[in-house]
């Protein structure tokens, strides 16, 4: 008989479950209501595996942009606080640059910062006006033309040029100008320099001189009588030489004094009579500042540092627990394996 | 039998009744070549229907045929047989070799065939019954018996080779 035969005839005499098993059977099948198919049936591992995991990395990565909007408006109002204080500073500064001058003289005086051409200097009181503007162009060709170009205009209005610097490296570079012009032609000046590029920032300074000036005004009155009054003293005969010698003093200080102040009162309408117009130039390149980041990329940033965090989480919980696991998948496996041996040796040896 | 057909899902579900009417036969037949005994064979058959009707909610259809899902039920009721006499033997002191009918236990049989099946042992039984006698493929009878299709496939090829020669010798004697 060969293995086809044997084949044969075993597939041909195929075991039929008797008339008594199979009502048995149906009984059992009949007599208790059909459980429904479990959570657990209709979940398998895969499955859920296959919904859980991709859950939790959305869940993830969701948590994370969540939380990454919310700190970058965080950061966005931070920022937009430090600019203010930095701003609030730079106002501060710029007040005390334009305090009263030296010497202590009292009177009020006027700080305003305006756009330029927004406020003119006035035509009857004087004014110390100072004018700070920075523009961008195009590159070290055109920065040069315009700084040549500034000096013209200054000059063709009657002005000079106190300090001047000019930088460039390559196609970018730096241009710094400080002009006295006019303050009558000032803000034609203005005008005119700011048409030679791109305006980034400007500023103008006006502070007034009208009482620094009227005070001034009455120390020299004052002074000048004292001296009249002191030259008339020494012109008289009377006196002895003490008194002589004390009032010769006297007018000798209150003459130097006098000088000071004519002085004083020389350099304030001076400073009124013509503006400082603080000139910045730069080219694109020599400007170009890290930009601040916009809100949808720090959002981006917050959320891959707490992505990285997450995973970082992640693995070191499989790091804590991986071994524990690895152990009990081994004897898990172990006992599995020993089971199944005994059985097949049970099978064997029956 | 009852046949149902939901509109969500496109596939049949199966119901117990459904199950045990179409696989009645091959779980009897199983058990019938491993254990050698009609009676043990339809004791060991109703238990596992009863523990299968238990454990229905568990079957997902698409990790294996309700054929194997019960086939594997059957091999697992007849383990705990299988061990349960070992200890009756040892209590009883018995020879290793359990006391069953050996001949005739499955109808249709030539004599010679029969008792070389007998001469096997239940592991060799067990596969020539799901992969010749059942028909299962590799893949369904490794489900059942827990192990790799290529390891079926040792397994069967030993058991034909061993129940051939069994035949053989005893033709000649």
């Amino acid at each position: 008989m060969t293995s086809a035969d044997l084949i044969s005839e075993l597939q041909t005499a195929r075991p039929i479950a008797g008339h008594a098993l199979r009502d048995r059977v149906r009984s059992i099948a009949e007599s208790t209501p059909e459980p429904r198919p479990s959570l657990a049936a209709r979940l398998s591992l895969r499955r859920i595996s296959l919904v859980a995991v991709p859950a939790a990395a959305a869940l993830a990565i969701a948590g994370a942009g969540a939380i990454g909007l919310a700190r970058s408006d965080g950061v966005a109002r931070d920022a937009v606080s430090n600019q203010l204080t930095t701003q609030t500073e730079d106002a501060t500064r710029s007040k005390e640059s334009t305090a009263p001058p030296e010497l202590g003289l009292a009177g009020p005086a006027t700080a305003q910062t305006v756009s330029p051409g927004a406020l003119p200097p006035s035509t009857t009181r004087p004014q110390r006006y100072a004018a700070e503007l920075t523009l961008e162009v195009a590159g070290s060709d055109e920065l040069s033309r315009a700084t040549q170009r500034a000096l013209t205009i200054m000059r063709s209005l009657g002005g000079y040029v106190v300090q001047t610097s000019f930088d460039t490296q390559g196609d970018s570079g730096t241009s710094s100008l400080v002009l006295r012009v006019p303050t009558a032609k000032v803000q034609e000046a203005i005008v005119r320099i700011s048409e030679l590029g791109t305006i980034v920032s400007q500023r103008v300074s006006i502070e007034d001189l009208g009482a620094q000036i009227d005070e001034l005004g009455r120390q020299e009155a004052v002074l000048a009588g004292e001296i009249a009054r002191l030259e008339k003293q020494l012109a008289r005969d009377d006196l002895t030489p003490e008194e002589r010698a004390t009032h010769r003093a006297r007018l000798v200080g209150a003459r130097s004094e006098l000088a000071q102040v004519r002085a004083l009162q020389a350099q304030s309408r001076e400073e009124a009579r013509y503006a400082t117009v603080s000139l910045a130039l730069r080219t694109d390149e020599a400007a170009a500042v890290p930009a601040t980041p916009s809100r949808i990329d720090r959002a981006l940033d917050e959320a891959a540092s707490i992505l990285a965090w997450e995973g970082i989480a992640v693995l070191y919980a499989i790091v804590i627990a991986g071994p524990f696991v690895l152990l009990g998948l081994g004897l898990w496996l172990t006992a599995r394996t020993r089971r199944r041996r005994d059985d097949e040796r049970l099978l064997a040896s029956s | 039998m009852t046949l149902t057909r939901t509109a969500r899902q496109s596939v049949t579900p199966l119901t117990f009744a459904a199950a045990a009417e179409a696989h009645l036969d091959d779980v009897f037949g199983y058990l019938l070549y491993l254990t050698r005994d009609r009676d043990v064979a339809d004791d060991l058959a109703g238990s596992t229907f009863e523990k299968a009707l238990r454990l229905w909610n568990r079957f997902d259809p698409r990790r294996g045929s309700a054929r194997t899902w019960l086939l594997g039920i059957a091999r697992s009721t007849a383990l705990d047989w299988f061990r349960a006499e070992a200890r009756r033997q040892r209590r009883e002191q018995a020879a290793a070799v359990p006391e069953l009918h050996e001949e005739g236990f499955v109808e249709g049989l030539s004599p010679e065939l029969e008792q070389a099946l007998a001469g096997l042992s239940a592991s060799e039984r067990e596969v020539i019954a799901l992969r010749i006698v059942l028909e299962l493929d590799g893949d369904a009878a490794a489900r059942v018996l827990g192990i790799s299709p290529t390891a079926v496939s040792t397994r069967l090829s030993r058991a034909l080779k061993r129940l051939e020669e069994k035949v053989r010798n005893d033709d000649l004697g």
